[in-house]
């Protein structure tokens, strides 16, 4: 195996790992690996950072049943795919630095929100009504049955678009913006928030990706097999941890990634 | 696959067996294709990883079809006309990168 296969193989690891834990794709850390360390070009990264999405979004649809929103996540995923082809439409019209640029700031503001509202369960009385788009599961860290409603499903509507047309110009599945909104502005606790995004996250990417294949953006299809591989077995890690990690720590971690991300794509320029 | 709170128990182990022989086909391929590149086969493995690529792909079909047949179900036409609608945007997608 060679150096770039074993890079290839824990980027993966790394964002399958995330995907377990806080239910983005991982293409915000896989893109800038594959692209600054293994050297490949920004887009065959973008087009690899896809495939790790899917992935990512495959070995999640086995296991995060219990805590998905599967009503939410097709209504926005009416927005996401639209974003996500139009995207795919444009992908060659703008300048990458003009993304870079718009991410990191993005970035930078989610994280702050977290930040912010670190310790908001997001959570209502066992009686109350949840709504038309709103549920309850059994929350594993009180140990007791908790109801939610979906809020501002208009400004999720909006930010699952802004995702999808993300998808398609940086190669990232949006969840770093579906999660954090869910969670922070959507009154959706975390763990429901990440299932629901890890499903969207790999129907986002598929048009994104058809788009990408059609362009040559794969290659030989080498380094997007080696990272789909590291994807698979991160993930069975990152579910292994997952039941030990408080909600605050997973927040915490998304916090940070969202920050060392903000200072990238920023900081690049 | 996607499960709506109301899933009877043998639609549910159909999905689960569905969603399980897809992955393990996943693995398989992604497994194949990389043995056969380590093997000095390139053009084989490059088939191969590109199929699997396909099934990578089809898995979100799925899901989204797995939540329009539950709505059908329960007949609830607002979120089926959705899914209904993410369905044929997904086909667009795939249809339109055609060669």
């Amino acid at each position: 195996m060679q150096t770039a296969d074993l890079y290839a193989l824990l980027a993966g690891g790394l964002a399958g790992c995330l995907g377990a834990l806080v239910g983005i794709g991982g293409g915000v850390l896989l893109v800038p690996i594959l692209n600054s360390v293994m050297g490949l070009p920004f887009t065959e990264a973008k087009a690899v950072s896809l495939v790790a999405v899917l992935a990512t979004s495959s070995s999640a649809g086995l296991s995060n049943r219990r805590l998905l929103n599967a009503r939410l996540a097709v209504l926005l995923l009416f927005f996401s795919v639209s974003g996500s082809t139009l995207g795919a439409g444009l992908l060659m019209r703008f300048s990458e630095s003009t993304y870079q640029l718009v991410f990191g700031l993005t970035a930078a503001v989610i994280a702050a929100v977290m930040f912010v509202r670190l310790n908001k369960r997001n959570v209502l009385p066992a009686d109350a009504d949840p709504g038309m788009l709103g549920g309850q599961f059994h929350d594993d860290d009180t140990g007791r049955d908790v109801v939610y409603r979906v809020t501002r499903v208009p400004l999720a509507a909006a930010v699952s678009f802004a995702a999808g047309v993300l998808t398609s110009f940086i190669g990232i599945g949006g969840g770093i913006l579906i999660v954090p909104l869910l969670n922070s502005l959507c009154g959706v606790p975390l763990r429901v928030a990440a299932a629901t995004s890890v499903l969207m996250i790999g129907v986002t990417a598929v048009p994104s990706l058809a788009a990408h294949w059609a362009h040559g953006f794969l290659g030989d299809f080498h380094v997007a097999g080696m990272t789909a591989v590291g994807v698979l077995m991160g993930f069975q890690v990152g579910r292994g941890i997952s039941p030990r990690t408080q909600v605050r720590s997973l927040k915490l971690i998304m916090a940070g990634i969202l920050v060392v991300v903000a200072v990238r794509y920023l900081g690049w320029r | 696959m996607a499960m709506t709170p109301n899933d009877q128990p043998a639609r549910a182990r159909f999905r689960d067996l569905i969603g399980r022989a897809m992955f393990r086909a996943v693995v398989i391929g992604l497994s194949s294709g990389i043995a056969l590149r380590v093997l000095g086969q390139p053009v084989w493995s490059a088939r191969i990883l590109s199929w699997t690529l396909v099934l990578l792909v089809l898995f979100p079909v799925v899901n989204v079809s797995s939540v329009l047949f539950d709505e059908v179900r329960r007949k609830d036409w607002g979120f089926a006309v959705i899914a209904a609608t993410v369905l044929g945007l997904l086909a667009y997608g795939l249809i339109s990168r055609l060669p």
